[in-house]
């Protein structure tokens, strides 16, 4: 932290902001490249190539000023190395001109990776909204030090873990979108189906249990995010309390049940079934909702109190990360439901 | 708003409205025309992808001709294959769509194919749980409408909506009506059978994206509205133009003109929009009880030198569109050599209202223009005072607000600005917003938004019996007149932007139109 160590940070940076200039000068013919942003996409890597691609294809859809930000272990803590490039599309809706937009790679020394707020800062467009996406592995310090201040935060659950992720939207005081929770959407949606008919809605509020299972590897960290997710979803619209392993509604305890199976035919994290009961006058409602073998449909069926048996078949389309981190860094809704969601499945787990 | 989900299931708090969509059966009566293979399938087949639809849903072709269900699902397939902007087609997405998918036939005015019509309804309530939701889709020529609703009503498939009970809506086309009386008696007939709640006029253009968009940009930012007056507009353009031309439609044309098919319903519209007050909430009254004062404010054009004044019609002669050589509109198949139907219409009107009293909203629309583009310009008043006068470049009126409805939605904000170096010189430059380069992905197509609509039971973007007869009311005395030959047909050459009289209407008043 001695005044000389700052000062090659900031030397650094005017270096980025020179290149960052000559970017947009023209060329020996006069010509100039047409520039156009959006947002700023500050982009946290571990260093998987999949998720830098996924990362420039977000930024040349969306016409991003795009930052790479990766902590390098092996550099000079005090090192901050940036490469200046352009990432450029033709838009059809431009005269087949290229419309480009900046990208920015940031190689950070240990100790610059707590700076990284402040760096960004200096580099970004002020106005603009500014999306942080984090990538599988992205170093701690540096995303502590970003996400206070995005107007948005991209994660997956499934990386980072349903603790760890609830740590960070602590920090985020923007918009949330976990690509986990996004996953989970037609669960959500399935579940809800369940207490529609105004005559059963009150069961929701007598559901004494719950079993979700998912497809899970031993060895694999945060597996369970999506499932955890749907719990936490559940749990916080229904109006229940969380204790590390235990749930409680009304006084009642509610058994809740997150069952791993492994499955090397399934992607990992994927939810297979949910099945639940709940309480309604004397009667009782079941409802269960499962994959089918070829995991693109759910079946989905309830009983009634009354003994009416209803089943029903639905798709569920693929989502490829890349469309849903494009959705996410747009989409306008959810950002309350994964808090609580979050918040619950942590307090859940403990 | 009948069909939002039960307030009561606490877990749809929060979840996207589009995903609570009541069951229902949407039957498209004309299941066998244009119209359902080009926009009305692949706008449903986009919504499934989406996954937009509900979830307990069917969708029933009605039509003369004798289809099987496999039949009408092969060839549904096939338009979807064709005309679908989300490529290529997810067979698991077509497949779960095609499950709900049957067909009836019939004719329009054979009341026994509206009983076996109500029967399989009744079935897919049971087999696919759609409890009794009905959306009907009139996908047919106008002067067919008044007879399908009769035989829906009479075989009791359109009951007036009952609160809690299951709804029953009915989508017309347009035209609605050739003239204000016809749109009158049309209307009069609807309200006779049916419940305004029941009716989902489309006019398409206010499904797309940008159109919606304008009313974001007036009322949901706080710097345009207080422009957005006689106090700061000078005047107002509205262009709406097609580089091609009738496209085989010829008969049509010849029945229809101009006026009929795009100014009287899209253009008219887009004034709507433009000149409309803040609607008290965003629901579709209030919206559209705004339209109908901004329609109600313009002032009638009316008598022979009103006419001649105010209006200009034209028709395509030859010329070059696109670098292709294109012929006259009179040797267009179907269309009688002497025609005297416009492919062309510009007017100069004026709205009545506090607001815009002494602005010009001068319209041009028109077939075989230089190019295609529908956009809405508002032009800035004059500098009070001409700093720079003497300035290179220096401009007058410098200021314009451009929003391009397509393509290449987005809006334009144009400015002076100086030219760096040591003298003061001017250059107009834009500062350009493009939805394309903001938002990435393809923007929905109109009809997805206008199905999906009449399914939520969100009729907004739809056009009410008063708002339909207040367009025609405006037009049709300019029509009656141009009936009685006051105004010369004007030729135009294909590829130009619309006879010399419509540059002079403008000039008129000192004004000139843009080059979008």
């Amino acid at each position: 932290m001695t005044p000389g160590h700052s000062g090659k940070v900031s030397e650094s940076l005017s270096q980025i902001e020179r290149a960052l200039t000559q970017l947009w000068e023209p060329d020996e013919t006069g010509r100039a490249k047409a520039r156009a942003h959006t947002l700023n996409l500050v982009a946290v890597s571990g260093g998987a190539q999949s998720f830098l691609d996924v990362a420039d294809h977000v930024a040349s859809t969306l016409a991003a000023r795009t930052f790479i930000v990766e902590v390098d272990p092996r550099a000079e803590p005090w090192a901050l190395e940036g490469e200046v490039g352009a990432v450029c599309r033709y838009d059809a809706g431009q005269k087949g001109e290229e419309v480009c937009a900046e990208r920015i790679e940031l190689h950070l020394g240990a100790m610059v990776a707590k700076r990284a707020r402040s760096i960004i800062e200096a580099l970004s467009e002020s106005r603009l909204p500014g999306v942080l996406l984090l990538g599988p592995g992205a170093h701690a310090a540096v995303v502590d030090a970003l996400a206070p201040g995005c107007t948005r935060v991209v994660f997956d659950s499934a990386h980072f873990g349903v603790s760890r992720s609830q740590r960070i939207a602590q920090l985020a005081p923007g918009h949330l979108e976990d690509l986990a929770f996004s996953r989970g959407r037609r669960w959500r949606e399935m579940i809800a189906r369940f207490f529609d008919d105004p005559a059963l809605m009150p069961a929701a509020a007598g559901l004494r249990s719950l079993r979700i299972e998912h497809v899970a590897c031993a060895r694999e960290e945060g597996m369970g995010a999506e499932a955890e997710l749907l719990l936490g979803w559940l749990g916080a619209r229904l109006g229940w309390q969380a204790t590390p392993g235990a749930i409680m509604h009304d006084r009642h305890r509610v058994q809740v049940e997150l069952h791993q199976r492994e499955r090397s035919d399934r992607t990992l994290g994927w939810i297979e079934s949910v099945a639940l009961s709940a309480r309604l006058g004397d009667g009782e409602l079941v409802g269960q909702v499962s994959r089918d073998p070829d995991g693109e449909h759910l079946s989905w069926s309830l009983q009634t109190p009354d003994g009416n048996n209803y089943e029903r078949h639905f798709s569920v389309p693929h989502r490829s990360q890349t469309e849903l981190i494009l959705r996410a860094v747009t989409s306008a809704d959810g950002n309350d439901l994964i808090r609580e969601a979050l918040h619950f499945a942590a307090a859940w787990r403990g | 708003m009948d069909s939002m989900p039960p307030p009561g299931n606490p877990l749809r708090a929060g979840m996207a409205t589009e995903l609570s969509v009541d069951p229902c059966v949407l039957t498209i009566l004309g299941a066998s025309g244009d119209l359902t293979r080009r926009k009305l399938l692949p706008g449903l087949y986009a919504l499934a992808e989406n996954r937009l639809l509900p979830s307990a849903f069917g969708l029933l072709g009605f039509a003369r001709r004798p289809w099987s269900d496999e039949k009408f699902r092969k060839l549904m397939r096939e338009a979807v294959g064709e005309h679908s902007r989300v490529k290529p087609v997810d067979d698991a997405v077509w497949d779960d769509l095609a499950k709900g998918m049957g067909y009836v036939q019939g004719s329009f005015d054979d009341p026994d194919a509206y009983v076996r019509l109500r029967e399989r309804l009744e079935r897919y309530d049971a087999e696919h749980g759609t409890a009794g939701g009905r959306t009907f889709y009139l996908a047919v020529p106008p002067g067919s409408a008044g007879t399908i609703v009769e035989q829906l009503k009479k075989a009791g498939l359109v009951d007036p909506p009952v609160d809690g009970k299951p709804y029953a809506r009915v989508v017309i086309e347009k035209p609605f009506g050739i003239d204000l009386e016809s749109a009158v008696a049309l209307n009069r007939d609807l309200l006779g059978l049916l419940d305004e709640r029941q009716i989902f006029r489309i006019d398409h253009y206010l499904g797309k994206e940008t159109v919606q968009n304008l009313l974001v940009l007036r009322f949901g930012n706080t710097i345009f509205e207080p422009l957005w007056s006689r106090n700061h507009v000078s005047h107002v353009e509205i262009t709406v133009a097609e580089h091609i031309g009738i496209e085989g439609r010829g008969k049509f044309y010849e029945q229809t003109g101009l006026m009929r098919d795009v100014v009287q319903n899209h253009a008219m519209q887009l004034f709507c929009l433009v000149a409309m007050e803040a609607p008290v909430a965003w629901d579709a009254d209030s919206v559209r009880d705004e339209k109908v004062k901004a329609l109600r404010s313009l002032r009638p054009i009316r008598g022979a030198q009103a006419v001649r004044e105010q209006t200009v019609r034209g028709q395509y002669a030859a010329g070059t569109v696109r670098g292709d050589a294109v012929s006259a509109y009179r040797k267009e198949p179907d269309v009688d050599p002497a025609s005297m139907t416009e492919t062309f219409v510009a007017l100069q009107m004026e709205a009545d209202n506090w607001r815009w009293a002494g602005v010009p909203f001068y319209l041009r629309a028109g077939k075989r223009l230089s190019k295609r583009v529908t956009e809405i310009a508002l032009h800035f008043k004059a500098l009070p005072h001409p700093l720079f006068s003497g300035a290179p470049g220096a401009m007058n009126e410098p200021n314009t607000l451009i929003l391009r409805i397509q393509p290449d939605e987005g809006i334009a904000l144009r400015f002076a600005t100086k030219i760096p170096g040591q003298s003061i010189a001017m250059r107009e430059v834009a500062m350009d917003f493009r939805y394309g380069t903001a938002f990435g992905h393809a923007t929905p197509e109109a009809y997805e938004r206008l199905l999906l609509d009449t399914m939520r039971g969100d009729a907004t973007l739809f056009t009410r019996h008063d708002e339909v007869e207040a367009q025609w009311a405006f037009v049709d005395p300019i029509m009656q007149q141009w009936k009685k030959g006051d105004v010369r047909l004007a030729r135009y050459e294909s590829g130009s932007w619309g006879p010399d009289e419509a540059h002079a209407l403008i000039a008129r008043l000192g004004h000139a139109w843009s080059r979008p």
